[in-house]
């Protein structure tokens, strides 16, 4: 009796002691005693934080890149941590709010806007205009530009994509290049059930991402330049949102939203990205199709998506700092970014890559990054995209309502939220 | 009839019997509690550290403005009364109450009457009911992605399987009309498994001699149901009720996964606006403010049932 006590009592004390065991923290590895001696200054360690790439293969691609900074360098080396997709944001987030962020990580372009103004980012304007600064015109300017706010430069682009027009060529043998054009082939192709003109995309965030590529084409823009006001009620939105309604017209609905609508024939445009180049080669290979510019009613335009690379205000050595952000973003690098990273260089002159002017789809996004418009960089604007201009883009584009004073309310409501 | 008392502890010898206690025996009852508070002190301590801290943590967060990064900043009430009157900052409130509500009203008569009327069939010893049994749990241990995709298929506006059937080509899922009442319906399918099992297992425990009675009585088929296997089904209701209600009204990941809340916002559930607010938006202190908010509303709704539900056997 006594004995079976003392066990349980052993066992219950066992527990407890896992629980405090599995509590405790792990000794911090002591950093390798320095080798340097007073003559010899130690290196500055630059901790550089990276999406965890999708294969082995792209891993290594990240690993040579650091690899090859650090051979070349005696006074800087880099320190990367690849992080997994799915748990990056936590992380990043815990390690800034406990003041150990790293010095510089990749960020999602339509965070920049709000993590610079909140105080998160380091300015790197000084750095950039320096003396060892960087030529701003070697960047793609849409890409570039998605890092400024107010004037100040607060990261590097590392990686860019955006959107271009998908069309069947059976049913669509020479592309449109401006509106008119796509409005008449649009009807000429309409063929009741069968056969609609234009997949969409129609509402929602994902609906107000897209927009401005149509926008853009008619010199509709979402903000002015200052970016301190949202414009989406201009006279060319009003007409662009009339010009999408005319193309919607030429659809039916279940046609347009049956599965792989594109894919299957049934469907002659579709806007979207260059992921769903590979898509239709590898599951429909017989489609013949082909991508060309957004078309255009006064200029080429389209929208921009991808990451930024962002230096964080808390890093000691901002000049260090600097000088690795400007070699992750040089033309070498931004080419092997892009492949990792799944999406286009951001170099003006990596663009001129035989990868990307050899390929018939690749070019024509390649074509298409030049005329990228970044989105307004206003703190508030991913609420403004998903919940006010997301939340009407469906009706105006599908039922046809008069735009202006939905748009005129929905602009009214945007500078509410922006404290105007 | 007298019915076995299960509850009742197994006897043992009374230790306040006439005997003469062993010296120790004073400190055999502090003992014993003893060691059984060291038993559950990691359960408890895991309680306070990771959850009740978090919970109280985050009562304190939804006072403030907090986007996780920079410190906390305290602002009172205003996530509250923000939230119930700013419609421009949070323009999706009451509609995403009303949708949670209208899915909480649609998807749980269906996942609790559904399951029992499946359990009922297979509760007749009737042929090949491992098969059946299997067939049903199938879509509990199937992958997610693959659901999806399934049902994706069956719900296409062209070719699927269901409008074949009824002859139709809706789009089940693009249209604000039918997007929420079809997630509904793919959440009840869902449910038929795990449900199944726990009426089964409830109809299993109805002791067969209740019936033999009732069918003296007069009491068979409709009225056997209605007046035996119902009235002694009612803990298993009220439990899958509760339970099931609480899960309910925090719906979350069928949106997240089939429509992302879309068309129009019709499947904008409660749950995905919170998650919009903390992923996309950055506003963990409002995010937070909804959290309780649907805490209470959870908390009314469960002290309703537990008001008007009958929960015992009858």
């Amino acid at each position: 009796m006594k004995r079976s006590r003392t066990l349980t009592l052993a066992i219950a004390l066992t527990l407890i002691m896992s629980l405090v065991a599995g509590c405790t923290g792990t000794k911090k590895e002591e950093a390798p005693a320095s080798a340097g001696t007073a003559e010899k200054k130690d290196p500055v360690s630059v901790e550089f934080w990276a999406y965890q790439p999708d294969n082995p293969e792209n891993q290594k691609l990240l690993e040579s890149i650091v690899d090859e900074f650090n051979k070349s360098r005696t006074d800087i080396q880099i320190k990367l941590a690849a992080i997994p997709r799915d748990s990056w944001d936590e992380k990043l987030n815990a390690a800034i709010a406990g003041s150990v962020a790293p010095d510089i990580s990749y960020l999602d372009q339509p965070k920049v806007a709000q993590w610079a103004q909140e105080g998160t980012l380091l300015d790197i304007t000084p750095y950039a205009d320096g003396k060892d600064g960087i030529n701003r015109a070697e960047y793609i300017e849409g890409a570039l530009m998605t890092n400024e706010l107010g004037g100040k430069l607060y990261g590097l682009p590392l990686n860019m994509t955006t959107v271009a027009l998908f069309y069947n060529k059976d049913l669509v043998p020479n592309p449109p290049k401006t509106w008119d054009e796509w409005l008449e082939i649009s009807k000429a192709v309409y063929k009741k059930d069968q056969v609609s003109a234009f997949e969409g995309p129609w509402g929602g965030g994902w609906g107000a991402w897209l927009f401005p590529a149509f926008g853009g084409t008619n010199e509709c823009y979402m903000a002015n330049e200052a970016n301190t006001e949202v414009t989406f009620n201009s006279p060319q939105c009003v007409e662009t949102f009339q010009f999408l309604h005319q193309i919607f017209q030429n659809n039916d609905w279940d046609v347009i939203t049956s599965n792989e609508a594109f894919g299957n024939g049934k469907v002659a445009f579709k806007v979207s990205g260059a992921w769903d180049v590979v898509h239709y080669q590898n599951n429909f290979p017989n489609l013949k199709f082909g991508v060309t510019l957004i078309p255009k009613n006064k200029r080429y335009a389209s929208n921009i998506g991808g990451e930024n690379l962002v230096a964080y205000k808390t890093t000691k050595n901002p000049e260090a700092v600097f000088q690795v952000m400007k070699y992750l973003t040089n033309d070498e690098n931004s080419l092997k970014f892009a492949t990792i990273t799944g999406n286009f260089p951001i170099r003006v002159k990596s663009a001129q890559d035989p990868k990307y002017t050899n390929d018939p789809y690749l070019s024509v996004f390649m074509e298409q990054m030049k005329y990228a418009l970044p989105r307004p960089r206003i703190t508030e604007w991913i609420k403004i995209n998903d919940e006010i201009l997301g939340a009407v883009l469906d009706d105006l584009q599908q039922k046809g309502l008069d735009p202006k004073p939905i748009l005129d309310e929905q602009v009214k409501k945007a500078h509410q939220l922006m404290g105007k | 009839m007298a019915q076995p008392n299960l509850s009742a502890p197994a006897e043992r010898p009374s230790p306040g019997a006439a005997q003469v206690r062993p010296p120790w025996y004073k400190n055999h009852l502090w003992w014993e509690s003893a060691t059984g508070y060291l038993f559950i002190t990691p359960a408890i301590v895991y309680f306070l550290v990771f959850q009740l801290t978090g919970v109280l943590w985050g009562f304190y967060l939804s006072f403030t403005k907090y986007n996780l990064r920079t410190p906390p900043v305290w602002v009172g009430l205003t996530n509250y009364i923000e939230l119930f009157t700013d419609q421009v900052k949070y323009p999706t409130f009451y509609h995403s109450l009303w949708i949670s509500l209208k899915w909480v009203l649609m998807e749980r008569p269906g996942a609790i009457f559904l399951p029992l009327f499946v359990a009922l069939l297979l509760n007749h010893e009737i042929k090949g009911e491992g098969l059946f049994k299997t067939l049903f749990f199938i879509p509990v241990i199937t992958p997610g992605i693959a659901m999806a995709a399934a049902w994706k298929a069956i719900l296409d506006p062209e070719v699927g399987l269901l409008n074949m059937i009824l002859g139709t080509s809706i789009s089940w899922l693009k249209d604000a009309t039918y997007a929420l009442p079809t997630l509904v319906g793919m959440e009840v399918w869902g449910a038929i498994g795990g449900g199944m099992w726990i009426w089964l297992s409830a109809l299993k425990a109805i002791p067969g001699e209740v019936y033999e009675a009732g069918a003296i009585d007069g009491a068979t088929g409709w009225r056997s149901f209605w007046h035996i296997t119902l009235p002694l089904l009612r803990p298993t209701l009220f439990y899958m009720s509760v339970t099931g209600a609480i899960g309910s009204f925090q719906v979350f990941m069928p949106m997240y996964l089939m429509t992302g809340g879309e068309p129009k916002n019709s499947t904008l559930t409660f749950g995905l606006l919170l998650y919009n607010h903390v992923k996309r938006y950055d506003a963990m202190g409002a995010a937070l403010a909804m959290a309780f908010i649907l805490l209470v509303i959870v908390l009314v709704a469960t002290l309703l049932q537990f008001k008007f539900f009958p929960q015992k056997a009858d």
